[in-house]
């Protein structure tokens, strides 16, 4: 068994095992290879159960729908994709979900069991899985180490953002995950919930489950539950307030304004693009809202000229300003 | 714009929220469907959505908020749609002979909504040749003749189709 697997490799060659073995012409021996590649990593056999699973989705059809008509129709239905005419107007709202798939489906990390550092750069973003089935995402310039610490599972976040789903552990419901940066950890035996780090604060929101913060200065604790946010800083937890769905809609890949300043956009767009991108402070406190395609930036250029009275000047491909018109 | 407070418990939000905008976002919504009844279906699963997904959050710009929500079900109400039509046409051209009944037509249909969502994760040259993999049965040769490329290649997508699937899956 090879260490450099990762848990995106028993994916990819489960999906080509499940090709090979559809093939008409796929034998005794295929089958035995096949077993043989099951045997030798369990991420392997784990994998494949997704791909029954997957299959089995499918298979369900045929009891509903006659194979002919299903055939027919899910053929013949692809031509009405282009919906934008039929749904709400609006700044930078996304008319459909196919994007997103395709964003997510990119970040697919290497995965090493409890050891290394995890970066990405300007506009990356990552999602990999651990050995204990919780998911990781990382934002745009990030990292984070990961190790096992007797029987608990501690990640660090060095810098950046990350979001993690802490999957609880069947055989061992008492056993947390725990996040820390500088300033103190936050910790859970399932949750799910976000910390960002900006300089010498980190703002820690948890939309399902709850979390308790410990501050490294020795102040009191503090437990959060969904839908409540709170910073950690040298001093301890600070600002409890409810959760702002932009920490969580970037998982997505979508930068949600809702009634932000543009100089505030600004800031935040800025994580994600190479480069300086300004806003002028004649048009800093003008308020914006809407989901933006974190993908895209040029589009979020577009939207923010044709809602507001601004120009965005791309000077060349690092140097963006964002001024009145 | 004005700011709109929020209390901090959930059951109170979403009361305050109706209270506030579901005229607003079934008027909107009427517009775009000219169906009132569909409509008041569509404003009252976005506000469903927002009561099971977002409990908690408090928003300053709430209609920008619902909008983006009611987007996303308009979206897929349109999707059914396409697919409730070319159902229908298909029961027509594969004969009189299948009589499904009122609730097994709606069965059919979500069934049909569901393999087509999942489809929508692959692109395009994969998903058909997994159609017709899995849907018509057909074998790697004939749907290689059928798409006019190696077989080679139909394996390739099927692979890809797979993997799409499985990425897709959170």
């Amino acid at each position: 068994m090879s260490e450099s697997r990762t848990d995106g490799d028993a994916l990819r060659e489960a999906a080509q095992w499940f090709a090979s073995l559809n093939a008409s012409e796929a034998g005794a021996d295929q089958q035995r290879r096949w077993r043989h590649w099951l045997d030798a990593d369990p991420r392997n056999a784990q994998a494949w159960q997704r791909v029954e699973a997957m299959r089995q989705r499918f298979a369900d059809l045929p009891t509903q729908v006659d194979r002919r008509v299903a055939s027919h129709a899910l053929r013949h239905a692809r031509d009405g994709r282009r919906r934008s005419l039929k749904t709400l107007g609006g700044l930078g709202l996304l008319a459909g979900t196919g994007g997103l798939g395709a964003w997510l489906a990119q970040a697919d990390a290497d995965w090493q069991p409890w050891a290394g550092d995890y970066r990405t750069g300007t506009g990356e973003q990552r999602r990999f899985t651990l050995a204990d089935g919780s998911q990781v995402w990382l934002n745009t310039n990030s990292a984070i180490s990961l190790r096992q610490q007797g029987d608990r599972r501690e990640l660090h976040l060095l810098r950046g953002e990350m979001l993690v789903a802490a999957a609880p552990n069947p055989r061992r419901p008492g056993q947390e995950l725990q996040v820390s940066v500088a300033q103190g950890r936050a910790s859970t035996p399932g949750a799910r919930f976000c910390l960002y780090r900006a300089g010498r604060r980190c703002q820690v929101a948890v939309f399902d489950g709850r979390v308790d913060l410990l501050p490294a200065n020795g102040s009191p604790g503090r437990a959060l539950r969904a839908g409540q946010q709170a910073t950690l800083t040298d001093s301890g937890v600070e600002t409890v307030r409810p959760v702002q769905a932009l920490r969580e809609a970037w998982t997505r890949g979508i930068l949600l304004a809702d009634d932000m300043r543009l100089a505030d956009l600004a800031s935040e767009l800025a994580r994600y693009v190479p480069g300086h991108l300004g806003c002028a402070s004649e048009v800093a406190d003008l308020r914006v809202v809407g989901a933006f395609p974190l993908a895209q930036p040029s589009r979020i250029y577009d939207a923010l000229e044709s809602a507001l009275p601004v120009r965005v000047s791309r000077y060349s491909s690092l140097w963006t300003q964002i001024s009145a018109r | 714009m004005v700011a709109t407070l929020m209390q901090t418990e959930p059951a109170e939000d979403i009361g305050v929220l109706y209270a506030q905008h579901h005229g607003w976002l079934r008027g909107l919504l009427r517009k775009k469907l000219g169906c009132a009844h569909k409509a008041e279906d569509l404003a009252h699963d976005t506000f469903m959505k927002v009561l099971v997904a977002h409990a908690g959050t408090v928003l300053r710009e709430p209609r920008a908020f619902l909008t983006t929500i009611a987007n996303g079900l308009l979206v897929n109400h349109w999707r059914r749609l396409d697919l409730e039509r070319a159902y229908l046409a298909a029961l027509e051209v594969h004969g009189p002979a299948l009589c499904p009944s009122p609730e097994e037509q709606a069965l059919a249909v979500q069934s049909l909504c569901r393999v087509d969502a999942l489809l929508a994760r692959m692109s395009p040259k994969a998903s058909q040749a997994f159609l017709m993999a899995q849907v018509d049965g057909m074998t790697y040769l004939e749907i290689a003749g059928q798409l006019g490329v190696s077989e080679r290649m139909v394996k390739k997508y099927m692979a890809q189709a797979m993997h799409q699937l499985l990425v897709a899956d959170v």
